[in-house]
């Protein structure tokens, strides 16, 4: 029987506010243990908790981007349950009435464009952090993250496979990062993602039996975790065995999901409205001042660069997974008016050398309006493309301004036609054997004379100059 | 012993013409403290502290600088916390907890000049009537030491009946303050829900709770609300709007006000003492031009355990906090994280403490939700519609007993939680309706034990309970009597 | 009415301890006053709204400023033990 995977992910994205959701410490990340610490992030006696402003915008915000429906009424709800890094017994969520619902994003896996549904997104807090020493038998608890505010982003099980939940995962982290909301750090936690799985017969409409990965913490790890999953469910399944509803933990140094331990004890999270926070209301009008605050959602932006520019769609999604490298495109493209070589240029030889150096996007040596003027230089035939990489080379190690280079190492493109039609005239003269050749019929023997006439030039002659001349003279000799 | 008959404003008069010393102020409320320390009113006296602010003050008048109380000694229930002193809620669970912040209403006091001489005793998590069941032993009502205080804020009143202090802070979640200012032959108000900031006090039911004033006379409560009163950044619950001058505003006219009598406070159960005294304090009112309106409050007996759902509830979730690891006492012998928070909550917590998180987890459970919780905030709603309606259309407050009986003996009630609970009936229903409600001495029982006469105001309408209270005072000097322990 | 099952069930929840000894108590208290909430069960709610206890109509939010209210040591001040400014716990065994 052939199975098909029923996929939703649960995405917590932590918010880049200044202060925490419900208190007045800091968010920054780093910080010592137990520093960005008030009454409210330590759950004092006493404490209570008042609503960042901030933290709405970036979740209607959110909504927004995802077409959720923004709801005039949301209310803050208390789930309980004891853990020593979750201050208060309680974590302050939303519960029946989240912020945002009914919303979608769209993903492309290879040829495949799909619409994931998404069907909610809610405001909490975070909980601190613990760390566990089991040879010493204790744990230490840091609550610097406690109370740092989160958005959840609840999918609708629209996922097929685990391909589709990391294209789902990278569409989020492209559109928080884009809107400045959150950092996308899934490293450091500020992006963090659940997955629920389960198998039902192809065709069939009921959902089967579900399992939640818990802490999948980088895109290879989702998708690896979600493939043995699926590969373990559709073994449980087809030695006719039932597929238990539990939480599992994926293990990335062996590969696998294993239950999580000390959960069976079914939770009861008792959520009740917080009484300390009004429900919130949010009139039309807040949500009119932050749609005209918002940067332009890079799915248009793309199609812009596909429709308006040509690029191809591939391109266009590169150029706009992150809004820095949208940014630097512009100028390069503004510089040089060419998109197809601004493109290539930041796509292969930026990425390239970052790639090659390991150096971040943010901290290329090579900034974009030094860039553009090098991509001027070859759209005016100053620099051959050949001669332009390496300049870029120069530019990278020494910083400077890509005209300078050229002056100093004489790189300047030859473009006097006299002077190239002397090498070209000499090599014909220097060549009897190949003339004969290619009056013969030889092709090949025209690369030969090109190369000839380069060498003379030192390869700064301009190549169609080059080429021209050569097929002019040649024709004589015929 | 503080001279029951001169007010805060005359105090603080003597201080600004320097005839008292803030000095010898706080060394006699600390004398009379340490006097009748049997009474068990304070957890932590803060001696040093208070005589040190009190060469602040004075140093203070002597440069010629006015506050609003300036050297006046106060005393606040252990549940508010203030800054580097012990806090504990009456528990044990925070029997050593130095709170690092001071509440919103404590940093006014304190900002306004007052000097904190010490943390009153109070029911654990100002759970209770009687003051009972505090940690740190019950608190003795000063006309009769055999009988309870009242609760949970026992000590406040205490400290104030006895002498200790002019005034004195107290919370109310469901007639904490005005239950013991009742047993104890004070004056005590608690405000309108969202009057004053809940920042720093100890939440035990978070949609209820509400910070008051103990006092002797209405004028001095007026002054001491309108300095604690008013919007906080760090409360979300706490009112916006404006606070009036109550103390410049009080007035003695009362010509023309309808006051509201409820028949159901005058049911079965009412003790015929009380019933009498609250009658002749009526008809004091009618004397003074009030007109007396019979009304009815339908719903009042379903007050009860409407309350015990949902401050219960409340407080199931504002306890979970408790827990032995960030701070608060911990449980020794647990040997694993489980051991420790079931070790740590069940020895750290009294036995009312964790029947009411028992019964709070319970009706918030899976499945009993609705039935309870939910139910409950409907219920409530239409116990706030009883008083909403009158209102609009009978009366401009209402008057009635503010406890059934006097203090009962110590130990009487404790067998019965149940018996207990339904003592608080009379208080209970302005609780969860928001009103502000006072409670002020008005008459004595055979047993020589005070009996308080309650009125419950419309939403922020503080000063017309003020104003029928302090015209009550003019013409009566019930407030002004002292108990036996504190004469001579 | 309750058992002793669904008595250490709730306190279970709220993490409180019960010995044997005390259940019996406890658990006759917690049926009394389940019983006691019985005479709400007569009021007809069904299209009644929940009580509000909020004083405001607007919203009551907060800037997004950081105000540093506690030192660490003032974070740590009260806990009843810690190690490298942090709170000790005994191992967290059910941990992620």
């Amino acid at each position: 029987m052939e199975f098909e995977a029923v996929i939703g992910l649960e995405v917590h994205v932590q918010l880049l506010t200044e202060s925490k959701v419900f208190g007045t410490a800091a968010t920054k990340f780093g910080a010592k243990p137990n520093a960005n610490i008030d009454p409210v992030s330590l759950g004092l006696p006493g404490s209570l908790p008042v609503l960042n402003k901030k933290t709405v915008d970036f979740a209607i915000m959110l909504g927004l981007a995802t077409h959720c429906e923004i709801n005039g009424t949301n209310r803050f709800a208390r789930k309980h349950y004891f853990y020593p890094d979750l201050p208060k017994g309680y974590q302050i969520s939303q519960f029946e009435e989240p912020i945002c619902e009914r919303g979608s994003v769209d993903i492309v896996v290879g040829e495949l464009h799909r619409a994931i549904g998404i069907k909610r997104i809610h405001i909490e807090e975070d909980a601190g952090k613990s760390t566990h020493y089991a040879n010493g038998n204790f744990s230490l608890v840091d609550c610097n993250r406690a109370g740092v505010g989160l958005v959840e982003i609840v999918s609708e099980p629209d996922i097929r496979s685990a391909a589709e939940a990391a294209a789902y995962l990278r569409k989020i982290r492209q559109l928080v990062r884009w809107l400045g909301i959150c950092d996308g750090n899934m490293e450091e936690g500020s992006l963090r993602c659940d997955a629920n799985v389960s198998l039902r017969p192809l065709g069939e409409l009921k959902f089967g039996t579900r399992t939640e990965i818990k802490n999948l913490n980088s895109f290879k790890f989702i998708e690896k975790a979600i493939e043995y999953e699926i590969a373990r469910q559709i073994k449980v399944l087809r030695s006719d065995e039932e597929v238990i509803q539990t939480t599992m933990l994926y293990d990335s140094e062996n590969d696998v999901t294993r239950p999580m331990r000390g959960k069976e004890e079914a939770l009861d999270y008792r959520y009740f409205p917080d009484p300390d926070l009004m429900p919130l209301k949010i009139e039309e009008s807040w949500i009119e001042t932050i749609r005209q605050g918002m940067p332009t959602l890079p799915d248009a932006l793309a199609n812009q660069l596909v429709v308006n520019l040509g690029l191809s769609e591939e391109e266009a999604q590169i150029i706009t997974s992150e809004r820095d490298y949208f940014e630097y495109f512009q100028e390069l493209h503004a510089a040089c008016q060419n998109p197809k070589l601004a493109c290539s240029w930041m796509t292969s030889e930026l990425f390239g050398k970052l790639n090659k150096t390991n150096v971040s996007f943010t901290e290329s040596p090579v900034k974009a309006k030094r860039l553009g003027r090098l991509l001027q230089l070859i759209v005016q035939d100053t620099i051959s493309g050949k001669t332009a990489k390496a300049v870029f080379e120069q530019m990278w190690t020494t910083n400077q301004d890509p005209e300078k280079i050229i002056a100093e190492k004489g790189l300047q493109q030859i473009s006097d036609r006299s002077v190239i039609l002397n090498w070209v005239l000499q090599v014909i003269k220097e060549h009897p054997k190949q003339i004969e050749q290619y009056r013969a019929g030889s092709d090949k023997v025209f690369s030969f004379f090109v190369g000839q006439v380069m060498k003379l030039a030192r390869g700064n002659a301009s190549p169609s100059l080059v080429n021209e001349l050569l097929l002019e003279e040649l024709q004589k000799e015929k | 012993m503080f001279d029951s008959a001169k007010s805060l404003q005359e105090l603080q008069t003597a201080i600004t013409d320097r005839t008292i010393l803030a000095q010898e102020l706080v060394d006699k409320s600390l004398t009379i403290i340490e006097k009748h320390k049997q009474l068990n009113s304070f957890i932590t006296v803060c001696s040093d502290i208070a005589k040190e602010r009190a060469n602040w003050a004075d140093a203070h008048v002597a440069g010629g600088h006015k506050l609003p109380l300036l050297g006046i000694p106060v005393a606040v229930k252990d549940i508010l916390l203030v800054n580097g002193t012990r806090t504990t809620a009456g528990s044990r669970i925070l029997e050593n907890f130095i709170a690092p912040y001071s509440a919103t209403a404590v940093r006014k006091l304190v900002e306004a000049g007052a000097i904190i001489v010490g943390k009153c005793n109070l029911d654990e998590f100002a759970m209770g009537s009687t003051n009972e069941n505090s940690y740190f032993g019950p608190v003795l009502n000063p006309w009769n030491l055999d009988c309870v205080s009242g609760g949970s804020s026992g000590g406040s009143a205490v400290a104030v009946a006895s002498g200790m202090v002019p005034v004195a802070i107290g919370t109310d979640t469901g007639g904490s303050i005005r239950q013991p200012a009742s047993f104890c032959g004070v004056l005590g108000i608690r405000p309108t829900y969202g009057r004053v900031s809940r920042y720093g006090v100890i939440a035990y039911a978070s949609s209820l709770d509400q910070v008051g004033v103990f006092a002797r006379q209405a004028k001095d409560a007026a002054q001491i609300l309108e300095i604690i009163s008013g919007y906080d950044e760090k409360d979300g619950t706490v009112s916006n709007r404006s606070v009036p001058s109550f103390s410049k505003d009080l007035n003695d006219n009362i010509k023309g006000l309808r006051i509201g009598v409820p028949k159901e406070y005058f049911q079965a159960g009412l003790n015929s003492e009380v019933r009498a005294a609250i009658e002749i304090a009526l008809n004091e009112l009618k004397k003074l031009g009030a007109d007396l309106v019979d009304i009815e409050l339908p719903h009042t007996k379903y007050a009860v355990p409407v309350y015990y759902i949902i401050a219960p509830a409340e407080a199931s979730s504002n306890l979970g906090r408790y827990d032995g690891i960030r701070y608060g006492y911990r449980a020794t012998s647990a040997k694993s994280l489980a051991d420790l928070y079931e070790q740590t909550r069940a020895t750290g917590f009294g036995a009312e403490t964790k029947r009411r998180i028992l019964i709070g987890t319970y009706v918030l459970s899976k499945g009993y939700f609705d039935r309870y919780y939910k139910k409950a905030r409907k219920v409530q709603s239409l116990i706030a519609s009883d008083f909403s309606n009158v209102f609009a259309n009978q009366c401009d407050l209402i008057a009635g007993p503010t406890v059934a009986t006097t203090a009962f003996k110590i130990g009487e009630k404790t067998a019965d939680p149940l018996a207990m609970y339904l003592s608080d009936i009379l208080t209970i229903p302005a609780n969860l309706s928001g009103l502000p409600a006072l409670s002020t001495p008005c008459g004595f029982d055979s047993k020589g034990l005070p009996i308080g006469l309650q009125l419950i105001g419309q939403k922020w309408a503080e000063q017309t309970i003020l104003n029928v209270a302090h015209s009550y005072q003019q013409v009566t000097d019930w407030h002004k009597h002292i108990p036996p322990i504190s004469r001579g | 009415m309750s058992d002793n099952e669904q008595v250490k069930h709730t306190a279970k929840l709220a993490r409180l301890a019960i010995s044997d000894g005390e259940l019996p108590v406890i658990v006759d208290n917690f049926n009394r006053i389940l019983d006691f909430f019985k005479i709400i069960d007569e009021v007809d709610t069904e299209d009644l709204p929940e009580y509000s206890h909020y004083p405001d109509e607007d919203q009551h939010l907060r800037k997004d400023q950081t105000v540093h209210a506690l030192t660490t040591e003032q974070a740590l001040s009260n806990a009843p033990d810690r190690q490298d400014n942090m709170f000790k716990t005994p191992l967290i065994v059910s941990a992620e």
